[in-house]
């Protein structure tokens, strides 16, 4: 059931960047997420990103994201309005509560908590695409040369974690098969009779882990420098992909800078466009941003790009 | 909203939690054992923490063991089996950018393990299980920092004393099964922790 949410190479075009420009690329997304205020922005960033993750086959990984965001984007926008007594135009005027003082709800705080939502479920996009594009054990390499051995840890312990959950179903059927009953008694015999499971399972993975170990030092783990060799090329989509996302990040400053993309909500809420600017602004970025989209389309229908990147 | 707080407490998240893995490292200079066990703890820890997570909600095995392996090897192995926890099991509950933040908490509790041992050299389990309990509630507190600076506004004392006050129940829930898990579980976790603290311990003779 949750085969779907995690990387599978399906041999598409945007799963052969390298590491390093999708982690610029998704970077710059995160970035981008936090520092944009309006709503608008914020809208194209999950339009791109929804287009992104359809690239990647991965719009049924994608739903779930989406029904957990929806659902905590209610929460926000419930749980905001209590809190915040800074808009101006008040839709319901509640009773007084001690400690909070009088509960108005207002008209900005319920946009203001949607908006909050709506950057949730950008950022959540964007995690869904990290993990539908990116190679975990090429990312990992990208980092193994300033960091090996915290590199090494969280490849061992990823790998040791479906083990670890097989051990522990197998462990729980033989002792069930010895006449251990998991779901009968009260809660201090429950308790009892997991600990003898717990104490199994971390006795037996521990001893596993010297296993490991001498397994390591038997193929000269820590007996010298460590070795790199790294076949991830960068090719020239790699390149393009990191220059539009470079491009994107100083036209999004710039942007900011000047005012586009910034939006206030209290005490009354900015009108979503105020000049022209802000559309254009939004177009730029948007069009750097989406390099690697057009790169996609490219591979797919154009002879010309596929014979160049 | 000015100052976008969200985003600088996002990246310091990112950046602290990069730089104290990278000093630990060097630091440490982790031997084949030394690997290989806080890699099968963390992973421990991790599977604790996906499975039951879910079917348990906030009662977790997981995070008294972090303390206890503190506790038991040091400052370092505490927290690097700490900071993966959170790393490792968001691999399959979702990550995101609350992971950084997350590896923090973590990381400090696998170091308070340590600090304890380190202040009260007799301590027992019964230490651990108390401190395990104020973990539940102050690992709440510093998470509602990060989701208080990213998804509220205007950032005062008041919206994060409400944010917190909603988490409160998660947090109790949390800092109760920290207790019972514990107190159930604690002293055989120390024993057989400390039992490959001891095989692991390898000291060469010279000269013989």
């Amino acid at each position: 059931m949750f085969d779907k949410l995690f990387y599978q190479d399906k041999g598409l075009f945007l799963q052969s960047f390298h590491p390093a420009a999708v982690l610029a690329y998704l970077f710059v997304l995160l970035l981008l997420s936090l520092l944009y205020d309006n709503p608008i922005y914020l809208l194209s960033l999950l339009l791109l990103l929804v287009l992104l993750i359809k690239g990647v086959d991965g719009m049924e990984a994608w739903e779930g994201f989406f029904k957990a965001g929806v659902f905590l984007m209610l929460v926000v926008m419930i749980v905001n309005p209590l809190v915040i007594r800074a808009g101006a135009t008040i839709i319901w005027h509640g009773p007084v509560l001690p400690f909070l003082g009088r509960l108005d709800i207002s008209m900005e705080a319920v946009y203001f908590g949607a908006v909050s939502g709506l950057r949730l479920l950008v950022i959540m996009s964007i995690f869904c695409l990290y993990n539908l594009m990116v190679n975990p054990d090429n990312m990992l390499n990208l980092f193994s040369g300033a960091a090996g051995k915290s590199v090494l840890l969280v490849a061992l312990a990823t790998r040791m974690f479906p083990t670890m959950v097989r051990d522990l179903k197998r462990i729980k059927e033989v002792l069930q098969f010895r006449g251990v009953d998991f779901d009968e008694g009260g809660l201090w015999e429950r308790v009892k009779k997991y600990s003898g499971l717990y104490n199994v399972m971390l006795l037996s993975s521990l001893e596993d882990s010297m296993e490991i170990a001498e397994s390591m030092q038997a193929r000269a783990y820590g007996s010298g420098r460590r070795s790199v060799y790294s076949r991830n090329l960068l090719r020239p989509r790699d390149y393009l992909s990191i220059g539009g996302s470079l491009l994107a990040l100083s036209a999004a400053t710039w942007g900011l800078l000047n005012g586009c993309g910034r939006y206030s909500f209290y005490p009354v809420a900015d009108v979503l466009i105020s000049d022209s600017s802000t559309p254009a602004a939004l177009v730029v970025v948007l069009f750097y941003l989406s390099v690697p989209l057009i790169l996609s389309e490219g591979w797919k229908y154009c002879r010309f790009i596929k014979s160049k990147i | 909203m000015g100052t976008n707080w969200g985003l600088y407490i996002t990246m310091a998240g990112i950046f602290s939690v990069a730089l104290l893995m990278l000093g630990m490292e060097k630091k440490a200079g982790l031997n084949a054992r030394q690997v290989s066990l806080i890699a099968m703890l963390a992973a421990f820890c991790a599977a604790g923490r996906a499975v039951t997570g879910v079917a348990l909600l906030f009662l977790q095995p997981t995070m008294f063991l972090v303390e206890i392996t503190g506790f038991v090897f040091g400052a370092r192995a505490g927290f690097f089996v700490g900071a993966m926890t959170p790393l490792i099991s968001n691999f399959f509950m979702g990550q995101g950018p609350w992971t950084p933040w997350q590896m923090i908490c973590w990381g400090l509790v696998g170091m308070s393990g340590a600090a304890v041992r380190r202040l009260f050299p007799h301590a027992g389990y019964k230490t651990i299980t108390v401190l395990c309990f104020i973990w539940g509630y102050l690992y709440g507190a510093v998470m509602d920092v990060w989701q208080w600076s990213v998804f509220t506004g205007p950032l005062c004392f008041k919206s994060y004393f409400l944010l917190w006050v909603a988490g409160f129940s998660f947090d109790s829930l949390r800092a109760a099964g920290n207790l019972l898990f514990c107190a159930a579980l604690g002293s055989q976790s120390i024993k057989i922790l400390r039992y490959f603290h001891k095989k692991m311990d390898v000291r060469y003779l010279e000269n013989i």
